[in-house]
């Protein structure tokens, strides 16, 4: 074991690993505060890199653009209330309202702080917690997935604040959205129209962009214009003065934040090991916890920190256990994985359950560059603050063109098709009118996400059972779920009633 | 009447369509209909409760038809017109006339000091 | 900065020019595989896989540009419809289309409409299944299906044509099989590992192919024409079995309509050099794959083969169950 670190350490230790690495943890952070280009899209722009560069430079650079992306997302969110990433919407939540306050410099470092932390915590979890935890995935089968996802959509859709009639109609919006595609078992179109590019059905991407960063773009055009008109001065973000307290973030606050962080940690990493759920679910669903078990949740959606940071966190910690089904049986959890999969593939190494002893230095290397990108991310974003206060004070009719376009660029680059920047532009309208009616657009969005999966795990389970919707009760995590899911619902039922949900 | 009430009527509407045109249209068979049927009657019944619930406080919905035509719609307009023009005249040039336009846009409409 | 503005304007109207046309040797200018899917699949990495030595050989960059979506068919039909020039083809080309344009819009396409260069790989299907289960081959699994009717489910790695197959066998002889479909071989595999499905059909080149590799899966069945690689003695239901059906996949490249033929053949040299490539044949061969270069002619035949299969296997199960 000691000689395979030594061997690990050998394989780290060239200018190379590092260069990459730094390189990708900027490059991601630039994508990701840039509202329209996401990580995902980094990732594949810099495809022909990630190929030409060998499996540890290679995949370095992959993983920088997750985590600098990851924590980059939260800069416009913050500043502008216009995610860079779908995953920072749920930071636009607190982020925005501090930053109104004149807190900015404290919103964005504790954005940074629970980022790296929970992105640290969550790639020792990779590294020592590999092997059990791929054994527990594994007896995760269509039963307790869709029980699980059940259970999140239940709980999303109640928490979603405003009136719960609101709420309901935010989940199911994206349950009919998530419908749209092929039939998941007969393969037959649903809902195309005729368009043959919604087969695979809606463009996540498009979708995002179009309802995050478009849709806000529309609406801000609208009030500075009102508000220009009418000589009103709009209540604008005051950049935080250097060195006060509401530019720093105190070691009290630090600590104060901590067990968020340690909260969403978790949720982060438990959506992470199961693959397919993403980041924004993780961060939805650390926020929302991290609500109920804060002392002070009337804070949260006004300026908590907390706020900021468990959804940061619950989105970080996402991507390190993420690989956690690829290293140890060789299955990509997400687009970073399938394309580190492929990586190795292309120079012949062969992923799979006996990777990790077969391949062990390797896999130690791997680790070790993750932990120092943390660094990167940490210092990287540090600077990044900095610079971002000046982001500010770029005049708005720049910022309401300047955006559209990048919201252009990375509709279309998925898939290189003019399809999903039409798409785009629909779901900007739809999020337009949607804020309107003060329909909840996380809640919709994550709906969508959860909603997909979940039709296609219940079908699955039904298809294994013959039938037999028994099956969810016999299988004990998926029983627990279920009991779970049925206990929130009467709780919710018993606190607030039918009525309106009270307003803290 | 109140917001509510129209946002419930909208939706209900829209339900109805669902319900009678869209899915039987879109979709072939029970099974492949069942979600989108589940998420219709989910949408249903909220919309059906603020359509004729007593409604729980007045918020203004924050939308003014005016303000909206004069500086929305132009937007999109000339986003589509954006579009329109990277599917015709290639990236750079639609880039560099949408930036352009766009500023003049929101700077036209900046009030003289 | 009006000024400024205008005259970037300016400027870029100017770069809108067009490029005088030459006539000299193909390739001049960096060519495009237009990849028909997203990136990070089995055909997006076998095309990367040949992207480097295709470099060498067109002695211009190979540009790769994913067009994913749509299962397959908007990428490739991008190809069909831009110029024959020879500097836009598509890989790994309508092979994998043949399905979607099946099951999604009852439509077969017209092999005549496009300029095929040639294959590359024939990817097959293959039945996996633990080796903890009473069953270790292909007659065991369907006897313990004949006892244990409606009990035994099937996954399949997102290959409806594939489970398609197995159906009509199914319908054929009288089993009752629950068929289960995965939106991809990584989460049917993930399944198949965990024990939550009996048997799973998936690609040649996935996770779970590998894992049979080294023992860990058994394979039961090969549902397509070619051998398994290292896997020797795997009965294969159409060659063998006599089943009337098979799914086999064909990754190639295609060029639109019209390319003359001197680019054509062009590419059809670049590609059997590639292949020849002792590299390219290793690392294909450790992923799993059969690199082999397939003639246009026989590509075709392939093609029209696979067409009429498909074509006659959703008939059959049309009428089977009614």
């Amino acid at each position: 074991m000691f000689d395979q670190l030594m061997e690990a350490l050998n394989m780290v230790l060239q200018w190379q690993n590092f260069f990459w690495a730094l390189f990708g943890v900027t490059f991601g952070i630039i994508m990701g505060a840039i509202p329209g280009l996401s990580d995902n899209m980094a990732i594949v722009l810099l495809l022909p890199f990630t190929y030409y560069l060998g499996p540890i430079p290679g995949i370095a650079m992959l993983m920088g653009l997750s985590k600098g992306a990851n924590f980059g997302g939260s800069i416009p969110a913050i500043l502008f209330n216009i995610p860079g990433t779908p995953q920072a919407m749920i930071t636009t939540f607190d982020g925005y309202p501090l930053a109104k306050s004149g807190k900015s410099g404290k919103a964005l470092k504790t954005a940074l702080f629970a980022s790296v932390t929970a992105d640290t915590a969550s790639d020792l979890v990779l590294i020592f917690l590999a092997a059990p935890v791929a054994s527990v995935a594994l007896r995760i089968g269509p039963p307790e997935y869709s029980m699980i996802l059940l259970f999140s959509l239940v709980i999303i859709s109640l928490a979603a604040s405003g009136s719960p009639c609101r709420g309901l109609i935010a989940t199911c919006l994206g349950l009919l959205l998530s419908t749209v595609g092929c039939d998941p078992e007969m393969g037959t179109p649903r809902f195309n129209f005729g368009f043959i590019e919604l087969a695979e059905g809606i463009g996540i991407m498009p979708m995002a962009i179009g309802l995050l960063a478009f849709s806000e773009v529309l609406l801000q055009a609208e009030s500075w214009y009102r508000d220009r008109r009418s000589g009103k001065k709009l209540e604008e973000v005051r950049l935080s003065t250097r060195g006060t307290d509401a530019d720093r973030l105190t070691p009290a606050e630090m600590k104060q934040c901590l067990p968020t962080i340690a909260r969403s940690t978790l949720i982060g990493s438990f959506v992470g090991i199961v693959p397919g759920i993403g980041t924004t679910v993780g961060a939805y669903l650390s926020y929302i916890w991290s609500k109920k078990k804060s002392k002070h949740p009337e804070m949260f959606g006004k300026g908590a920190l907390e706020g900021i940071a468990a959804s940061e966190a619950g989105n970080n910690a996402v991507n390190g256990p993420n690989l956690v089904p690829l290293v140890t049986l060789g299955i990509p959890g997400n687009l970073a994985a399938a394309l580190i999969l492929g990586g190795f593939m292309i120079k012949g190494l062969i992923p799979g359950p006996q990777f990790m002893e077969s391949n062990a230095p390797l896999l130690y290397a791997l680790f070790i560059v993750l932990l120092i990108s943390n660094l990167y991310t940490f210092v990287v974003g540090g600077a990044f603050i900095r610079c971002a206060r000046k982001l500010v004070s770029i005049p708005k009719p720049v910022l309401f063109s300047v955006v559209p376009m990048f919201c252009l660029i990375g509709s279309y680059v998925n898939n290189s098709s003019l399809f999903d920047i039409w798409l785009m532009l629909v779901f900007g309208v739809l999020g337009y009118a949607l804020t309107k009616l003060r329909i909840s657009l996380p809640t919709m969005i994550v709906a969508f996400f959860l909603g997909s999966l979940l039709e296609h795990k219940m079908r699955q389970s039904l298809l294994i059972s013959r039938g037999d919707w028994t099956v969810f009760l016999d299988r004990h995590i998926a029983c627990a779920f279920l009991l779970l899911t049925v206990a929130i619902i009467l709780l919710y039922i018993v606190r607030h009633g039918f009525g309106q949900k009270k307003q803290a | 009447m109140n917001n509510d009430r129209w946002i419930g009527l909208g939706f209900l509407i829209l339900c109805a369509l669902m319900w009678i045109v869209i899915i039987p249209g879109q979709t072939e068979g029970a099974d492949e209909a069942f979600v989108p049927r589940l998420a219709v009657i989910g949408l249903a019944v909220p919309s059906l409760i603020m359509l004729v619930r007593r409604p729980p406080s007045v918020t203004p919905l924050n939308f003014d038809p005016g303000t909206f035509v004069r500086s929305t719609l132009p937007v999109l307009g000339l986003f589509i017109a954006y579009i329109v023009g990277v599917s015709f005249v290639g990236f750079y040039v639609s880039t560099a006339c949408f930036l352009v336009l766009s500023l003049l846009l929101f700077g036209e409409r900046r009030a003289k000091h | 900065m009006n000024k400024l503005l205008s005259s970037l304007l300016v400027g870029t109207l100017l770069l809108f020019g067009t490029a005088p046309d030459a006539q000299a040797a193909f390739p001049e200018k960096p060519v495009t595989i237009v990849v028909s899917f997203a990136p990070g699949g089995t055909g997006d990495l076998t095309v990367r896989m040949l992207a480097n030595p295709l470099e060498k050989i067109l002695g211009q960059p190979v540009v790769i540009v994913n067009k994913g979506g749509g299962a397959g068919m908007p990428g490739f039909e991008y190809v069909l419809k831009s110029k024959p020039d020879g500097y836009t083809i598509s890989a790994p080309g309508v092979g994998a289309c043949i399905s979607s344009a099946m099951f999604l819009r009852n439509k077969t396409y017209n092999f005549d409409d496009m300029t095929l260069v040639g294959g590359y790989i024939l990817l097959d299907r293959i039945l996996l299944a633990r080796p903890d289960k009473p069953y270790k081959t292909w007659q065991e699994f369907i006897d313990y299906v004949k006892a244990h009717p409606g009990k035994v489910s099937v996954g399949s790695g997102a290959s409806q044509e594939a489970t398609e197959v197995l159906r009509s066998f199914a319908l054929k002889n009288g089993l009752d099989i629950n068929f289960v479909m995965y939106k991809s071989g990584g989460e049917a595999s993930a399944d198949l590992i965990g024990g939550h499905i009996d048997a799973c059909e998936l690609g040649v080149g996935t996770a779970a192919y590998q894992a049979a590799r080294k023992g860990e899966l058994n394979v039961l069945l090969n549902l397509g024409l070619s051998d398994v690689p290292d896997i020797p003695n795997v009965p294969k239901l159409h060659t063998d079995l006599g089943h009337p059906f098979y799914a086999s996949l064909s990754y190639g490249f295609v060029l639109p309509k019209g390319t003359p033929e001197d680019i054509r053949a062009t590419w059809e040299n670049a590609l059997k050099q590639a292949l020849a490539d002792p590299q390219i044949q290793q690392n294909m061969l450790k992923a799993g794959l059969t690199p082999k270069f397939i003639s246009p002619a026989e590509y075709r035949s392939m093609l029209d083969e696979a067409t009429q299969n498909l074509v006659k296997l959703v008939e059959y199960i049309k009428t089977a169950k009614k």
